[in-house]
């Protein structure tokens, strides 16, 4: 055996592209894969303990009458509550907007990430993002309402791992609104402080401490911590990226571990008459299986280890990438080893497997019929027998047919490196078009005023809604209820059919509403109110196209009833041109160019993960690519040759062999951008709620040009590259083996 | 001479391992001539098939067809020749296994600028009845018939045979003999046989023996008898 384990050195080198091939995929394979995995488990428990450790609440709100120390001491022994009042101060400086806090001690208590916390009252700590973003270190310093701090750390709050500024806010901007710390003495002196309380429940549940709250002191607002988007969104992308790292990541690197195991089944099968001879030989048949089966095992291995290696160093400077929408948290990336038994085993099981099964297949012929090379296939398709079709013709299409699994793998190989490049290429287009096109859905106001409470002056610019957010039962996600008097001229009102919604006595759902809630028209919407917990059943109407706010349409008379408000009364305005509003009574401005610039954030902060994808892409799809091809031109070499002999050209040649796969890479394409399609669609559907976004898939001209350039790039590089193969198939040597 | 060799020198690796595959060998052959090429293993009589074939290039010396030099040929016109001057026959057929009989057949003359009627070479083979068939679904000598077919239809000036009859019974290879024979009449086409069956020897017009890539004997026969009273 150990002069017959030789031929490996001299195997790899005579087939080095073939084997490298193999490596580079499997090493990409495998670091994908741990990466990502790595990341999202890492991160996931990370975000959870400090949930837990750090008690994040369970809901927060305000009241009409102010509650004491003591009415929260009596209400969390009454309950088993645990209740604390948030104070916050917010600076609005030139270039950013820092909302300051103390330090908690029960409810969304900080963590000091970096540094440490403050001790004097010229000390501050910053989240770390925002103050990266803004190039300040520990040590350094900002200043905040005309007052200097020096930065003694970074800190995070558990509800603020998601950092916006308003719930309304699509995306975080790190340089512009940041959170902060200081002692209690240096916010006591804050003249402006508002405040807010944040609970969590014990195990007697929650209805009866709201209703006795509401009763008590009368709830003004009520937020859950599922509606909030600010704690909210951490757990919805955990979940999303563990259904990426969990469904999707590992179905599409079985798809390529499966098709390099069947690319080296055929590399086995085509060694037929070698096998035959050891057989003759005297070789046992595990001896000759085992001889095979490292064949794969040594590049995979050699690959899977690559992968692994690279997996560590690079592990800390990428893994935080993926969760480019959080904060940025001191998260210790540690690979898992269960990971990385999988990453181990899976490959080179597949490819031993594979090997194991084809030599053994192998080996059940008789020796005679291996040594002649005599084919074990089936009976040739008799299409086209008898007509009069050329016989080129013929030949493609029995190649295609006759050889269904090569047909097969050819297929899955740009199917599967497609998939991921049209995945990436279709998230930022879809992106930059919703930016583009689909935030102008919700109407022709640039400006939306939104009130701290209820107002009815006559003299008031711009259009007036009245509105009132909701709690859908059976849903972690609220809508908000909006009322609008008369015709609305700058509110959407075209519906999904065409029409224009009648508001009189009717509601009508936003399509992102519509996704989120599963419900359409003539669906009953069971909604609560957040502070009084009274339920309402409301029957949809229609469906308005808005895909960039979830909400719900009706006339203000109507939401006025529904609410218990006087008529005339309207807490929203809207505006094309910016108006002159007294900043007290203003809660929130809404501006459309601030939710597009919001987009463009998104798209910043997902290029970098997008082109990673795009590179990745292309690379396992040229690496895939040229396996087929090389597969294609070693299996085709004896008819090559041959026709060689007969006398046909090169070109002629590649005419008849290699170039009858061409058909396969418009099918190839069109799978890959119908499965890119399907998971981007199921990715937005399931952020739709996170996102505050309904982003409809699209790619764009450029992308799709993009995504069939390097899959075609890389076939007839692959081509090109291996067309010296075929120039150098030596004639009297693949007759000789022919005759051999 | 139809085909000369002149002083045709091949050589294989370096060293002590260099062997001379063509050891400054001559040899002619008439027009329409039969020759039969004899010699043990290794004596050199594929190299000079396939130098012969243009499949494969001396390292030096002359090899003359109808008076053209092939020996400076490049790649091209070397495809060329062998696309309208020379016929292949080997002793495992190499046919394409995805064609039938016919379609093998077409492959040359698809290409040919001359090709003769595909139905009458079946017809003049015995093979017309399986033209739908397969390679795998023939016998050997019906296979070595749609071989020698295909390297027929194109009319070709040489027709060189590769052990034709290595892999036949000896029913089969009478059989495909009497073919080849036939051919050489009917179209006066020259044919090179190479072999290690001496009793070939006796249907050719001339004999060549090779030893060590030298030729050693180059004779004509003048007791040339048919091929169907050859006992093989």
């Amino acid at each position: 055996m150990k002069k017959l384990n030789n031929r490996y050195k001299r195997g790899f080198i005579h087939n080095f592209s073939f084997y490298a091939g193999i490596f580079f995929l499997t090493c990409i394979t495998a670091l994908m894969y741990l990466l990502f995995s790595t990341s999202v488990i890492c991160e996931d428990k990370y975000v959870h303990d400090l949930f837990r450790i750090n008690n994040v609440e369970d809901g927060q709100f305000t009241t009409l009458k102010e509650m004491t120390d003591d009415d929260l001491s009596a209400i969390e022994e009454e309950y088993g509550v645990k209740l604390e009042r948030q104070t916050y101060c917010s600076f609005e400086e030139d270039d950013y907007t820092v909302r300051v806090f103390g330090f908690t001690e029960k409810v969304n208590i900080p963590e000091v990430t970096k540094g440490s916390a403050p001790e004097e009252d010229d000390e501050i700590c910053l989240s770390q993002s925002f103050a990266e973003a803004n190039d300040i270190a520990v040590g350094g310093e900002i200043e905040l309402g005309g007052r200097s701090y020096t930065v003694t750390g970074f800190a995070e709050r558990p509800d603020y791992l998601y950092m916006i500024e308003n719930q309304s806010d699509s995306f975080h901007r790190a340089s512009e609104f940041g959170i902060a710390f200081v002692t209690d003495g240096e916010m006591e002196s804050f003249g402006d402080r508002q405040f807010y309380y944040s609970i969590t429940y014990g195990d007697n549940g929650q209805d009866d401490v709201r209703k006795y709250i509401y009763d008590e002191f009368h709830t003004l607002s009520y937020m859950s911590s599922d509606t909030n988007h600010r704690i909210s969104t951490p757990k919805a992308t955990i979940i999303q990226y563990s259904l990426i790292t969990g469904g999707i990541l590992p179905a599409l690197l079985l798809l390529v571990i499966a098709i390099i195991a069947v690319v080296l089944g055929r590399k086995v099968r085509s060694e037929k008459k070698h096998i035959g001879t050891l057989s003759a030989l005297g070789y046992r048949k595990s001896e000759i299986s085992l001889h095979y089966v490292w064949y794969a095992l040594i590049p995979g291995i050699l690959g899977e280890a690559a992968g692994i290696i690279l997996t560590y160093i690079f592990v800390d400077m990428a893994a935080g990438e993926f969760f480019f929408k959080l904060e940025k948290l001191p998260v210790k990336y540690t690979i898992s080893p269960v990971n990385v038994a999988i990453v181990l085993v899976v490959p080179v099981a597949a490819y031993a497997v594979t090997s194991l099964l084809t030599a053994g297949r192998i080996l059940k012929m008789n020796v005679t019929d291996m040594l002649s090379g005599r084919s074990t296939r089936g009976r040739e398709s008799r299409l086209l027998v008898e007509s009069g079709v050329n016989f080129r013709t013929k030949f493609r299409l029995r190649s295609l047919l006759n050889n269904y699994g090569r047909t097969i793998v050819v297929i899955l190989g740009i199917v599967v490196s497609g998939l991921i490049m049209a995945m990436a290429l279709m998230m930022d287009d879809s992106c930059k078009n919703y930016e583009k096109n689909v935030i102008d859905d919700i109407g022709s106001f640039n400006y939306e005023y939104i009130l701290s409470y209820p107002m009815n002056d006559d003299e008031q610019e711009g259009e007036k809604l009245l509105s009132n957010t909701f709690e859908v039962t059976g849903s972690e996600n609220s809508i908000m209820l909006t009322g609008v008097y008369g015709e609305g001229s700058m509110i959407n009102l075209e519906t999904t059919d065409g029409g224009t919604a009648d508001l009189d006595g009717k509601y009508y759902i936003s399509s992102m509403a519509s996704a989120i809630f599963g419900v359409g028209k003539g669906d009953v919407l069971t909604v609560y109110d957040p502070c009084s917990l009274e339920e309402y059943d409301i029957t949809v109407s229609g469906v308005i196209n808005n895909r960039a706010q979830s909400m719900m349409i009706s006339s203000a008379e109507t939401v006025a009833d529904l609410i218990g408000i006087d008529e005339g009364y309207y807490n929203i305005v809207m505006s094309e041109e910016e108006l002159d509003i007294d900043s007290s009574v203003t809660a929130e401005v809404i501006e459309k160019k601030a939710m597009k610039e919001m987009i463009q954030n998104v798209i910043s902060g997902m290029k970098a993960l997008i082109w990673l994808m795009v590179i990745f892409g292309t690379v396992i799809c040229a690496i895939s690519v040229y396996l087929m091809v090389n597969m294609l031109i070693e299996e085709n070499a004896v008819t090559i040759s041959m026709l060689k002999v007969l006398g046909y050209h090169s070109r002629e040649i590649d005419r008849i062999t290699t170039n009858i796969y061409h058909i396969l890479v418009p099918f190839g394409i069109v799978l890959a951008l119908g499965g890119g399609w399907l998971i981007t669609w199921m990715y937005f559907d399931f952020s739709t709620a996170s996102f505050q976004a309904q982003i409809p898939v699209y790619l764009s001209a450029k992308g799709f040009v993009i995504f069939i350039a390097a899959i075609v790039l890389s076939y007839a590089v692959s081509l090109v590259l291996l067309s010296r193969k075929v120039k150098n198939i030596n004639m009297s040597d693949s007759l000789k083996s022919a005759r051999e | 001479m139809f085909i000369e060799v002149k002083d045709a020198v091949k050589k294989y690796g370096k060293g002590d391992a260099l062997v001379y595959a063509l050891d400054h060998a001559e040899l002619g052959i008439e027009k329409g001539e039969i020759c039969v090429i004899l010699g043990p293993s290794g004596s050199g009589k594929s190299t000079l098939l396939n130098i012969l074939g243009g499949i494969d290039s001396p390292d030096s010396g002359s090899i003359l067809i109808d008076g053209k030099e092939i020996t400076g040929l490049k790649p091209r016109q070397l495809t060329e020749y062998r696309r309208s001057d020379v016929g292949f026959v080997f002793q495992f057929y190499n046919l394409i296994p995805d064609l039938t009989v016919r379609e093998n057949i077409e492959v040359v003359s698809d290409i040919s600028a001359s090709a003769l009627d595909a139905d009458d070479i079946m017809k003049a083979l015995g093979i017309e009845k399986y033209r739908a068939r397969f390679p795998r679904e023939l016998s050997g000598g019906q296979q070595q018939r749609t071989a020698i077919g295909r390297a027929l239809i194109k009319n070709p000036k040489i027709l060189l045979c590769d052990e034709l009859t290595g892999a036949l019974d000896s029913k089969s290879s009478s059989a495909v003999l009497k073919y080849i024979e036939k051919v050489n009449q009917e179209f006066g086409t020259t044919i090179v046989i190479i072999t290690h069956n001496e009793d070939i020897r006796l249907m050719a017009d001339r004999i060549i023996r090779i030893k060590d890539g030298k030729v050693v004997v180059n004779e004509l026969n003048s007791n040339k008898i048919p091929s169907e009273k050859i006992g093989i």
